[in-house]
């Protein structure tokens, strides 16, 4: 009865937070650094969707604009919101594998691996081998490489160490970052273009991007919800997990790879955007509770909405230039959740 | 879920993710940028001109661009040069010279130009430079508008550029004056520079904290050597090293250049230890505007009679 009770509020709050979302992506739409009207652009929108039929006649509008709603704000908020969600839902998998308050999505040395195969990629000109694709998809295997190597580091006679990951990941990431400096040094011409990568965002983004990064993205989240339970359990310890009849290491395994997955496609396209994937799932969790089933989906819903909000900030506050999104992340997100960590003190995970 | 499904999930995963990719690959809705511009022919008729630029892109320009916006300082240099202040669109805010530029709108910084901008301001051609702004090339093409990339690393690919700017924009006779014009200048840098036989030691600080020169590859060094003098930075292994002040005191320079935007003379010669440079001593400190040296555009060639000036007063 109880648990009908909370499912049905859980149901309130995901579809609740999802339509907010929703609303959140459209009204940023239909703002930057140009004006375009909120008519315009939802007639844009609508009519480019509609010409699959072609049905209805819509007024002719300035190419111009539509290239900007459909090709540049379009798919850069899409692919804000998958990778906010990204970080966010891995950052609040790896709070509860990790039982660490301090995880986030980068501590397998995720953001180490995929900075230094950028920086590769970018420093011995793989773009011009290779073509445009080059530095995201050597981010995406630099940023598997690094999780790999940290997840045989982590192994021990009696399976995955959790400690061991983390200690590993840290070690990793430090030497990661020791050599992707010494390329930044070695390859001075290239360091704005490196250190532009590092700081991350969404100012490239074409269709393409969200094509390669979003199906990742979206089934890897969908397929660690999958694992809710089981993250319940595990936060209970390791014993009362196996006592549950959970297999723990092949489920540890399981998870590994997918949130190593997603947050590689996150990364790989966005650069290394911190801050959300550590705060987001505190700030759910302080509101709907740590159980995994309902702070996940919600973790990575607000993790979309915050993206996408912090991004129109950072894309439109010194219109026409930009600042790095990472700045914003923190400059919101730090403040705000100071100020439930000080309401909600006494329920602090 | 049962512990034996766990491989099965990846499994599904992973094919799921392969479908989805397959099927969402091929739908790609471009919108073609043929509404761009001008429609009619004006001036010449040498459009189309097919140009193969800095990066080795073979890019078509299809009528004689009206809409120029320039994402480079050194392109807008160009630009104005070649006298097409009234076709240039937009600018970003670092096109500081000349002074007219400051007056254009602007499209964003040089490492992140706002896309936004650039489309809303309908270009017919858009300038990019090498390096850090070949995702916005990415994006330009992706979205179909004209994107030319002109780069340089030394003197005569200044002059290249200056020759390709021209016979894009259909101005390539003002193009060939300019080139020839800055060709004369720097054969007679060349010239009076042969008459004479002293090298001088030259360290050009670019930075001093850390400790910074400029190496092989740079404008920099070029120019020293155009100059008639020895860049004690020249078999350094970077184009901007940093540089170990031991070794600057090892090597005693004839003469030290500073960026005039960092320093004044007097701050070097005030520096713990550097009374003992024979630059110091002699009095030999000089400053120099960083964009004269270091912007790949027609005052490269100011900066090396600059340059020439302070290494070899004599022959000036």
């Amino acid at each position: 009865m109880e648990y009908r009770e909370r499912k049905t509020r859980w149901k309130l709050i995901f579809f609740g937070s999802l339509s907010g979302t929703i609303l959140v992506m459209l009204l940023c739409l239909t703002i930057g650094a140009v004006d375009i009207s909120v008519g315009e652009t939802f007639g844009i929108v609508v009519s480019k969707i509609l010409k699959l039929g072609s049905y209805f006649n819509f007024p002719q509008y300035p190419a111009s604009h539509e290239v900007i709603i459909w090709q540049v704000r379009l798919p850069r908020i899409i692919l804000a919101s998958a990778v906010g969600a990204a970080l966010a839902a891995v950052g609040g998998v790896f709070q509860g594998l990790f039982k660490n308050p301090m995880a986030d999505p980068y501590v397998l040395g995720i953001s180490a691996g995929a900075s230094l195969g950028a920086a590769s990629a970018i420093a011995f000109q793989l773009q011009s081998v290779i073509g445009f694709f080059a530095v995201p998809a050597a981010a995406f295997a630099g940023a598997l490489a690094s999780t790999f190597t940290v997840y045989c580091l982590g192994k021990v006679r009696t399976g995955v160490s959790v400690y061991t990951l983390l200690l590993a990941g840290v070690a990793l990431s430090a030497f990661f970052s020791a050599i992707t400096s010494f390329i930044i040094v070695l390859h001075s011409r290239e360091t704005h273009q490196i250190v532009f990568w590092m700081m991350g965002g969404f100012s490239g983004t074409t269709w393409l991007h969200v094509k390669t990064a979003v199906p990742v993205i979206c089934g890897g989240i969908l397929l660690l919800y999958c694992f809710a339970r089981e993250l319940n359990a595990m936060l209970f310890g390791d014993n009362t997990a196996r006592h549950l009849g959970i297999d723990l290491n092949r489920v540890k395994k399981a998870i590994l790879i997918l949130a190593a997955m997603t947050t590689a496609a996150a990364v790989a396209v966005s650069g290394t955007i911190g801050f959300v994937g550590l705060i987001i799932p505190h700030m759910v969790r302080l509101m709907v509770g740590p159980d995994h089933r309902i702070l996940l989906p919600a973790a990575a819903v607000f993790g979309a909405a915050f993206m996408v909000l912090t991004d129109t900030v950072a894309r439109t506050i010194l219109a026409p230039a930009e600042i790095p999104v990472g700045v914003l992340t923190a400059f919101f997100g730090g403040p705000f959740f100071i100020y439930l960590l000080r309401k909600k003190k006494s329920e602090f995970i | 879920m049962t512990a034996k499904s766990y491989t099965k999930t990846i499994v599904l995963f992973i094919a799921v993710l392969v479908l989805l990719t397959s099927l969402t690959g091929c739908s790609d809705s471009q919108v073609t940028g043929s509404n761009y511009g001008g429609q009619g022919r004006t001036g010449s008729d040498v459009y189309p001109v097919t140009v193969t630029d800095v990066l080795g892109r073979e890019v078509t320009v299809a009528r004689e661009p009206e809409r120029i916006v320039s994402l480079s300082p050194a392109v807008t240099e160009i630009l104005f040069t070649l006298n097409l202040d009234e076709k240039i669109v937009g600018v970003t805010d670092y096109c500081d010279y000349p002074a007219a530029a400051l007056d254009k709108p602007k499209v964003g910084g040089f490492a992140n130009p706002n896309m936004e901008v650039i489309i809303n301001l309908e270009p017919d051609l858009v300038f990019t430079s090498a390096g850090v702004q070949e995702d916005i090339l990415h994006q330009l093409e992706k979205v179909g508008i004209t994107a030319v990339v002109l780069d340089a690393e030394d003197i005569e690919g200044v002059l290249n550029n200056i020759k390709l700017a021209g016979e894009i924009t259909g101005s390539g006779e003002k193009a060939a004056e300019v080139v020839s014009n800055l060709q004369k200048r720097i054969d007679n840098v060349a010239e009076k520079i042969s008459k004479t036989n002293t090298r001088p030691s030259v360290f050009f600080e670019v930075w001093d904290d850390p400790l910074m020169s400029a190496g092989p590859g740079s404008f920099i060094d070029d120019l020293i050597k155009r100059a008639g003098g020895r860049n004690i930075a020249g078999d350094a292994r970077e184009r901007y090293p940093k540089f170990n002040l031991e070794v600057l005191l090892a090597e005693n320079p004839d003469i030290y250049i500073i960026n005039s935007h960092a320093h004044k003379p007097e701050d070097i010669k005030a520096r713990d230890g550097y009374a003992s440079l024979r630059a110091v001593q002699h009095d030999r400190v000089y400053s120099i505007e960083d964009d004269l040296v270091t912007l790949p555009g027609p005052r490269i060639v100011t900066g090396l009679e600059e340059m020439a000036r302070i290494i070899h007063p004599e022959v000036f």
